[in-house]
């Protein structure tokens, strides 16, 4: 397949939030938002935050089985950027499964970037995290390297 | 009519391209589309019968192309400012879209229909007698 962006090669331990101990689906996204614009020196981060809401409010990011995948394009990245965050307790999401959300990953494209290395990277992370090996695993780790180490383990 | 909830049966097909047009002609400010794709065990089957690929290979590519698929239609149907979610099933088309469409409170099924592919044909016949609910086949 092309354009085989590894979401490992998107991680550092410093995208990856473990045990994040907001209670709610919005109060998770802000501080999403807010851990993501400053690892990656967002210029505007609440213009990031206003596109991803107003994606978020025309259809639930909440793709089934514990993930959450919150997405969109903006012009305040240049490359697609991510960040994982796995809440400390599960999180009501409005799923259409009804299930709560256990792992959430945010990614974010250039809006003036290649729209199918978009779409690929988008679904080969929903197929990789749609596996209930790499879920559990995820659920298991303790430090951020690990969560590294683990998605590249499935991904190679 | 107002349609609250469509569920749009998503594929590689130009027809399902042409549902998704559809789908999004029929919605109004209070619908929902529910995009599905179905990673179809048939399909999975033909693919593996000539031994090229092994059934784990054939899964990965129809997943990973299903959610491309899928989000697709969202980029497109939230461009144009409309409401949308996404899934993906296993299994078959006939079978899990008439479950889906009771189990979200679908109004109306669309999907596409390939001319001259008989799988297709079937599958479109069996979702007709098999959904409560009105289905609509785009061409």
């Amino acid at each position: 397949m092309m354009n085989e962006l590894k979401l490992s090669n998107l991680l550092t331990p410093k995208n990856i939030l473990l045990d994040v101990k907001e209670k709610e689906k919005d109060a998770l996204l802000a501080k999403i938002i807010k851990t993501f614009s400053e690892v990656n020196n967002i210029a505007d981060p609440e213009a990031l935050a206003r596109e991803v809401t107003e994606r978020e409010a025309l259809g639930n990011t909440g793709i089934g089985r514990g993930i959450g995948f919150p997405h969109a394009k903006s012009s305040q990245v240049d490359e697609i950027s991510v960040l994982l965050a796995r809440p400390a307790r599960p999180i009501e999401y409005g799923a259409l499964d009804g299930l709560p959300v256990n792992l959430v990953i945010l990614i974010i494209a250039p809006d003036s970037g290649d729209n199918n290395q978009y779409l690929h990277a988008m679904a080969r992370i929903s197929r990789l995290l749609g596996k209930s090996e790499v879920r559990e695993k995820l659920a298991q780790v303790k430090t951020p390297q690990e969560a590294i180490d683990t998605i590249a383990a499935f991904e190679n | 009519m107002k349609l609250k909830n469509i569920l749009l049966y998503v594929d590689s097909s130009q027809e399902s391209q042409k549902a998704l047009e559809a789908a999004l002609d029929l919605s109004g400010p209070e619908t929902t589309i529910i995009a599905v794709n179905v990673v179809n065990r048939q399909t999975v089957i033909q693919l593996t019968r000539s031994g090229e690929k092994s059934v784990a290979e054939a899964e990965v590519e129809l997943e990973e192309n299903g959610w491309c698929y899928l989000y697709n239609a969202e980029e497109i149907a939230k461009s144009a400012g409309h409401q949308i979610v996404i899934i993906q099933e296993s299994g078959y088309p006939e079978e899990a879209l008439p479950r889906l469409a009771q189990d979200y409170g679908a109004d109306i099924i669309l999907t596409g229909h390939s001319t001259g592919n008989s799988t297709t044909g079937s599958m479109v016949q069996q979702l007709i007698e098999h959904a409560a609910c009105a289905v609509l086949v785009v061409k």
